[in-house]
């Protein structure tokens, strides 16, 4: 049942009847079976992991909350075995990968399985882990309903794709005694409506150029136009199954936290990471970063490089090993293969770079005496990043590494070369890609500036927001990529 | 609570609006499957609706093949007999059974006569095909019956696109013309009754060999002879008689067909006839076909009619209607069905002419 299908529209809307009739303390029960049947229509059996997780959770909570002394230790388990169901169902052959060359010196060798992934496992676990560190460092009680508990693991809206959120932020409104209110109903229509224009209209539409150039085998300079289309769709992609999800919940009075913003106005990668996949940052920040920055073994390295004679190198080596585990794992939680490693390790590369050149460079600014508080500066940065982003998206999309070099130095060879409408899409389809773009991006700017659009919106008369509905509407239905002739696309981070 | 009734009453009103608004734009990006101005499939089925209640003496049902051999203006000038060709591309038995239950919705003819030319077709029918059965069938219980039928196999998004075309059409943003805005709102009042009068020419080089036997298996599929039995009882439930036709085909048709037919026909209460035979009507192959052996042109037409009105009047007792006051619209209608018929004649005539090739006959 994906976000966009007929099948999902309809189970939401039985699922807010029954919310809105249930007594409202008991409310949060109906998010409870509705989920349950989600996650069930979805990996039918394989809930059992999550209810595994929870039960961990739950009482490793409760044991850390009770056992002061030995919580560091509970803690230390309840994260391994947590993270035991991940490492075996999505990482197991990746493991055996780099074992198996070993172990095979002496002559053993593990044969590889392939085991069906449970939906959600990437988020949960991580929501799970979250949620056992915070009891741990006393940010939050332990929940003493552990179907409260399990609720908040599986809430549908969120199961697939996240956004990964924290217990103590989404249990207030969660478990809240919601009442129906027919302005936050307009206000989730809109923002539903703004996800399907976004993955039906502009995400589908741009993945059907990048499918056909990436199954064909194609190259040249087409490849160029290839990873900017790519570019918007796994963004539209991604960011419109967050707006759809966020909306869905709002129906229920539950509100997700923000996981985009605005992240291709960003002046540099450090600040796109902080726009782009929000909670996943902030989850990588919370519980890799400063566990690992405040490690013994940081620490002592720490006291060593402050007696460095060059300030900023020392400052480069305090960050550069925390971060280090930050974009490695960032990497391996997209995809169990080498070349999600890299596709993390690109960007630490590449911010490492820029804190190590940052005094060699801010020269360089001074000596040309160039004017960094301009637009014209600004907008040079936003491009800058957007370049990197977009080549980090081509390593995330290529098959292998060796795809991304082949691809790359193929681009200026004209050998075989092939017209830009001859991959799916016509000069029509490039029109409403455009169309849409420009859309989004005023959107997106009008953020930038402040401006709440929805909010704007519900300013205005009955007749504009009703036109501005129907807009909406029919823009989906008629332009959208769905039904016979189109293959639908599952969002590309329902796999992570 | 006032708010509360306010903000519901608004909220369904837009619904309703957004309701509309699918549905007529629906009507927009169907393609309408116009032959020309006046015949095309779409006029075989919608132009059906068009004809008053309970005026119709015979109807002819079945595919294209039907719909090019037929013509129920030429049975009218002769005998003054009412009749429409209800008929959709490549129809299979199961859709004729719906398409004979929509006509007894609206008409209580005394014979209905069926193609059976795709009676033993091995496979369903293609999609688009299919929707331009679907789509020009008024919305009524048979119709909703038929979308739910398990034989078309439908998924609930294609059961949807059946009462709001535009999820199955959108896909024509591209290729909309100001015609398909004009064409949502016209009437298509089929002057020729449902059948195409065809002025186009290309022979079939291989004459009657199709009708020689070859040892073939010919045989009904199972889901098929479900629906030939369900016509049958259809018809006997509503006092109908029920004639069974094999049409002029020389691509699909055979001898084994049409000796299977015979056999599937034999205890029932149903006739077959097969136009196929050369002793029933003789087409010209070289000239009477639209293209190559599929379908018959205006020629060929004229030659079957003519055998089907002698049938009718034969076996038959119909009042003649054409001095009847009630029936003065078809006296109307046909007077531009003969300049319809003539110059598909004379085009075929002066492609026959430009042709060096001389003819057989």
């Amino acid at each position: 049942m994906s976000y966009t299908s007929l099948k999902f529209l309809l189970f939401i809307l039985g699922t807010m009847i029954l919310y809105y009739l249930f007594p409202k303390k008991y409310r949060w029960i109906i998010l409870t079976i509705s989920s349950t049947i989600f996650y069930v229509l979805l990996s039918g059996k394989l809930l059992i992991f999550a209810i595994l997780g929870t039960i961990i959770s739950y009482i490793s909570a409760i044991l850390i909350s009770k056992h002061e002394k030995k919580k560091k230790l509970i803690l230390t388990i309840s994260i391994l075995l947590t993270l035991s169901f991940l490492a075996v169902l999505k990482y197991d052959n990746f493991i055996l990968s780099m074992i198996n060359p070993i172990i095979n010196l002496i002559g053993i060798s593990i044969p590889y399985k392939k085991f069906l992934l449970p939906i959600g496992i990437s988020y949960y676990t991580l929501e799970m882990i979250a949620y056992i560190t915070d009891v741990y460092r006393k940010k939050n009680e332990p929940e003493k309903n552990i179907l409260k508990l399990y609720t908040f693991f599986i809430y549908f809206p969120k199961i697939v794709e996240g956004p990964i959120s924290r217990y103590g932020d989404l249990s207030k409104t969660l478990f809240a005694e919601n009442k129906f209110n027919y302005d936050n109903f307009r206000k989730a229509f809109v923002l539903i409506g703004f996800g399907f224009f976004k993955k039906l209209v502009i995400a589908d539409r741009a993945g059907i150029f990048v499918d056909n150039f990436f199954s064909d085998n194609h190259t040249g300079i087409l490849t160029i136009a290839a990873i900017i289309l790519y570019t918007i769709q796994i963004y539209c992609d991604f960011s419109g199954c967050i707006d759809i999800v966020s909306g869905v919940s709002e129906l229920f009075g539950v509100k997700l936290p923000d996981n985009f913003k605005r992240p291709f106005f960003s002046t540099s990668i450090q600040e796109f990471w902080r726009r782009w996949h929000i909670t996943l940052g902030t989850w990588l920040k919370d519980y890799i970063f400063f566990p690992v920055s405040l490690s013994k073994i940081n620490m002592k390295l720490n006291l060593k490089v402050r007696k460095f004679k060059f300030k900023h190198i020392s400052q480069f080596i305090i960050i550069a090993f925390p971060l280090f585990f930050v974009w490695f794992i960032n990497g391996l939680w997209h995809g169990a293969s080498i070349k999600y490693v890299v596709y993390g390790l690109y960007y630490y590369v590449l911010m490492m770079l820029g804190v190590l050149l940052k005094p060699l460079l801010d020269k360089f600014v001074k000596v040309l005496k160039i004017n960094t508080k301009v637009f014209s500066y600004k907008l040079f940065q936003i491009l800058r990043t957007n370049l990197i982003v977009c080549f980090g998206m081509f390593i995330f999309r290529c098959e292998t590494l060796s795809e991304v070099v082949t691809l790359t130095k193929a681009i200026p060879s004209t050998s075989g070369r092939i017209g830009l409408f001859k991959l799916g899409l016509t000069g029509a389809d490039f029109a409403i890609l455009l169309i849409g773009v420009l859309v989004l991006s005023a959107i997106e700017l009008s953020g930038e500036l402040k401006i709440n659009v929805r909010e704007k919106l519900e300013e205005q008369n009955l007749l504009f927001r009703w036109i501005v509905y129907l807009l909406i509407i029919f823009t989906i239905i008629i332009f959208g990529i769905y039904g016979k002739g189109y293959d639908a696309k599952s969002f590309i981070y329902g796999g992570f | 609570m006032k708010t509360h009734i306010l903000n519901i009453t608004k909220l369904l009103i837009f619904l309703l609006l957004t309701i509309y608004l699918i549905t007529y734009l629906g009507k927009v990006f169907m393609p309408k499957y116009w032959h020309d101005d006046l015949q095309g499939a779409i006029y075989s089925v919608k132009g059906f609706y068009e004809i008053p209640n309970n005026t119709l003496d015979v109807v002819f049902v079945g595919t294209s093949s039907i719909n090019r051999s037929i013509s129920p203006m030429q049975i009218y000038d002769r005998e003054g007999i009412t009749s429409f060709n209800y008929s959709a591309p490549s129809a299979r038995v199961y859709t004729i059974y719906y398409f004979i239950k929509d006509i007894l919705q609206y008409q209580k003819p005394k014979v209905i006569f069926v193609d059976t030319c795709t009676f033993f077709y091995e496979e369903k029918e293609s999609e688009p095909l299919r929707r331009k059965s679907f789509d020009f069938m008024k919305m009524s219980k048979v119709k909703k019956e038929m979308i739910d039928d398990k034989v078309f196999e439908n998924t609930t998004l294609d059961k949807i696109s059946y009462y709001f075309p535009l999820f199955r059409f959108h896909t024509r943003w591209n290729e909309l013309r100001i015609r398909d805005v004009r064409d949502a709102h016209k009437r298509f009042y089929s002057i020729n009754k449902g059948a195409l009068i065809s002025g186009k020419i290309n022979p079939n080089d291989k004459d009657y060999s199709y009708m020689k036997p070859t040892g073939k298996k010919v045989e009904m599929q199972s889901y098929s002879l479900e629906y030939f039995y369900k016509i049958i009882q259809l018809c006997e439930d509503n006092g109908i008689d029920l004639v069974f036709l094999g049409m002029p085909d020389a691509i699909v048709w055979n001898y084994e067909s049409s000796k299977e037919m015979e056999k599937l026909v034999a205890n029932t209460s149903s006739k077959f006839i097969d136009i196929n035979d050369k002793n029933n009507v003789e087409i010209n192959w070289h000239e009477d076909t639209e293209d190559n052996g599929w379908h018959l042109n205006a020629i060929g037409t004229t030659k079957v009619t003519n055998f089907i009105t002698d049938y009718l009047v034969q076996n038959y007792d119909f009042t003649n209607h054409k001095n009847d006051e009630k029936y003065s619209k078809w006296n109307e209608d046909l007077k531009r069905y003969i300049k319809i018929e003539k110059n598909a004649i004379e085009s075929i005539k002066t492609k026959i002419k430009q042709n060096e090739k001389p003819s057989k006959k």
